[in-house]
């Protein structure tokens, strides 16, 4: 490139080929050993939740701790922690897009990533809830030789339909992202399987101007499509609780709730993993400090969103006068799972405060520290919602019936999270973890405003 | 006849230089074709490219999506099995909008993808390259027809006279051999 961006702080200009280069480079270049004893480990700690499946399916469901009247346990909790993680991701990649904030470009195929993984692990956990994962098939309406169709009146076959289209859309829309991509390494690869891969990837993508134009179009309706469907998904498990008469669920202001604290808890996943990822594979003058603040700020006013839920929740429970709402929430606070509410409350309605402060938004430990406060406050955020709930219904008989995890739940809780790092490892070894053709079209673009935020000197702003 | 060419690409690095001389190209009346290695905004006004229509069909798709979930839902709860819940009604069309609109939103994005990909001619290509590595990089591409064989010179003079770095010109053997290894040539040529 001849004209490339002006940038700031006297940094070298940027080019096309040298936003190629920086990108691509860790994809043509082994691992180091670093990654392989990380990737190793991720792996010794995804094995843990194949394990406990595996034991499952020879014992049964009775290895975790669920029971009466506990019947959702750690396995809904933490389906719906993934859930939440996979919504944020949407939110940069379709809602942000439909709003023109082009600064997502930094980050948007990296959290799109994370998306694809946390909905395929967070879709693993009702297919394990059903008890019998191998009949799990009966969910869709196929015609069977039994001639019964699922309950379509059912707020669970709603959620099956939601979280199908929804893991399928963003599986799509994250690969379409990425054709004009996968064409740009297939042509810089210069090893023959390499090549070979990109191109069947890429699927023939050569750039002609109303390819582009075609693109650009669909790429938009894709926004569109999911924006609904992630707020549809997110709103109808919330509405799957809400309809439910246990008191602690039985509220109308679950789907916002829901959503709001969904898109707070990803964007802290979010951070969690982007401030290693920036460093480690050198994404550092793309992903600046600049994204991370503006991630922060979001999280900070859906951080308030889900505060000022926590406080409605309590006013509705006394408002109700009934001896049932009142009491669980009283349970919350001074029951035998105390602690895990006021964790809870500690991470989410205390710790987020400090995000009002610039000098921790723009901390990267500040930043990382909180990230990790947000994820376990907002898991134990749905562990209080679901279990506490349930532990304290309509039937007092029942309220000593406590709930403990046995060692699967706890190997299927960690494995997910090492799902998690092993997938998105892996991927950050075959997908440029940052839009190339994206962020092109943003920095060199002749009369785009290129660098407003790159105050810091850092690297390279564009939004 | 192998050797005729069909067609001659300038390659430019420079993004201005690029528009300059699409927009020259038009301005000519060389039936130029583009290739970039990312969107460039503007230059589907300079080529006369019109809107993609691709939203109508994918909108009518996601309603007949949606029809086809209503009508599932009415088929299997109140036709096929009628079941009672709670003496509620076989036909609770309100219980069924949420599995109505995710089945149309669904077909809405296999749709969208596909007719995407009909659209921009995708298809696996494991054999695929790019007459210039660089085109999906940071080089930009005109390509010009050749109707007649004399031609190409003069348009090869006249892509580098407007900027071009460097030029290429592509012979109908090249092409017909390997059409995959220059494909857009062989459509310039053609159309």
């Amino acid at each position: 490139m001849r004209d490339p961006m002006p940038t700031e702080g006297g940094l070298p200009a940027l080019t096309a080929q040298q936003i190629t280069t920086d990108i691509t480079k860790t994809l043509f270049r082994l691992p180091s050993k670093e990654w392989h004893a990380a990737f190793t480990l991720a792996q010794a700690l995804a094995a843990l939740l194949f394990i406990s499946v595996a034991c499952y399916v020879v014992e049964g469901y009775g290895i975790f701790g669920t029971n009466q009247p506990v019947n959702w346990g750690n396995d809904i909790t933490t389906y719906i922690f993934w859930i939440g993680i996979a919504v944020a991701g949407t939110l940069v990649s379709a809602i942000l897009f439909l709003f023109r904030q082009r600064w997502r470009t930094a980050v948007n195929r990296s959290t799109e990533s994370m998306t694809v993984i946390a909905i395929q692990i967070a879709g693993l956990f009702p297919l394990i809830h059903t008890g019998r994962p191998w009949v799990d098939f009966w969910l869709m309406p196929y015609p069977n030789d039994r001639h019964l169709w699922p309950n379509f009146k059912s707020a669970i076959v709603w959620d099956v339909f939601a979280l199908t289209a929804y893991a399928l859309t963003s599986m799509i829309f994250w690969y379409f992202g990425l054709i004009p991509d996968f064409a740009t390494i297939r042509d810089r690869s210069k090893h023959p399987v390499h090549r070979a891969v990109y191109s069947v990837l890429a699927l023939g993508w050569r750039g002609g101007a109303g390819d582009w134009q075609h693109y650009e179009r669909a790429y938009a309706q894709f926004a569109w499509i999911a924006t609904p469907l992630v707020l549809g998904m997110h709103s109808t498990i919330a509405i799957l609780a809400a309809i439910g008469k246990v008191p602690g669920w039985h509220t109308t202001i679950f789907a916002p709730y829901f959503v709001s604290g969904a898109i707070y808890g990803g964007l802290g996943m979010a951070l969690v993993f982007l401030i290693p990822m920036r460093s480690l594979l050198g994404l550092k003058q793309y992903i600046t400090i600049d994204h991370l603040e503006r991630l922060a700020k979001i999280m900070l006013g859906c951080g308030l969103m889900v505060c000022y839920v926590y406080i409605s929740e309590y006013f509705a429970a006394w408002y109700s006068n009934s001896p049932y709402e009142r009491g669980q929430y009283l349970f919350r606070m001074h029951g035998n799972y105390a602690w895990a509410f006021w964790t809870m409350m500690t991470c989410n309605m205390g710790i987020i405060q400090l995000l009002w402060f610039r000098a921790v938004r723009r901390s990267l430990i500040g930043l990382m520290l909180v990230g990790i406060a947000v994820n376990v406050g907002m898991w134990f955020e749905r562990f209080v919602i679901i279990a506490l709930s349930l532990m304290h219904d309509h039937m007092p008989s029942a309220w000593d019936n406590a709930y403990v995890f046995t060692g699967f739940d706890w190997m299927i809780l960690v494995g997910s999270f090492g799902v998690f790092l092993t997938l998105l490892m892996a991927f950050s070894r075959i997908i440029p973890m940052v839009s190339i053709a994206e962020l092109k079209a943003d920095l060199l673009a002749p009369g785009h405003d290129q660098a407003p935020h790159a105050g810091n000197g850092e690297g390279h702003g564009h939004g | 006849m192998g050797d005729q060419p069909i067609s001659v690409a300038g390659y430019f690095h420079s993004h201005a230089g690029f528009l300059a001389a699409a927009r020259a190209a038009v301005a000519d009346k060389h039936q130029p074709q583009a290739f970039t290695p990312y969107p460039v905004h503007g230059l589907d006004a300079i080529l006369g490219i019109k809107r993609s229509l691709i939203g109508r069909p994918v909108l009518g798709i996601i309603l007949i999506g949606f029809c086809i979930g209503l009508h599932m839902t009415w088929y299997t709860m109140s036709q096929s099995w009628p079941l009672n819940v709670g003496g509620k009604p076989y036909f609770a069309w309100q219980t069924f909008m949420v599995v109505s609109l995710e089945t149309g939103l669904l077909f809405g994005a296999l749709a969208n993808f596909v007719l995407a990909a009909h659209f921009c001619r995708l298809f696996p290509a494991p054999f695929t390259r790019l007459p210039n590595p660089r085109m999906s990089d940071d080089t930009f591409t005109l390509v010009l027809p050749v109707r007649l064989a004399a031609d190409s010179e003069l348009l090869s003079a006249w892509l580098s006279g407007h900027g071009a770095a460097e030029v290429e010109v592509f012979p109908a053997a090249a092409a017909a051999s390997a059409p995959e290894h220059a494909p857009e040539p062989v459509e310039a040529a053609h159309g």
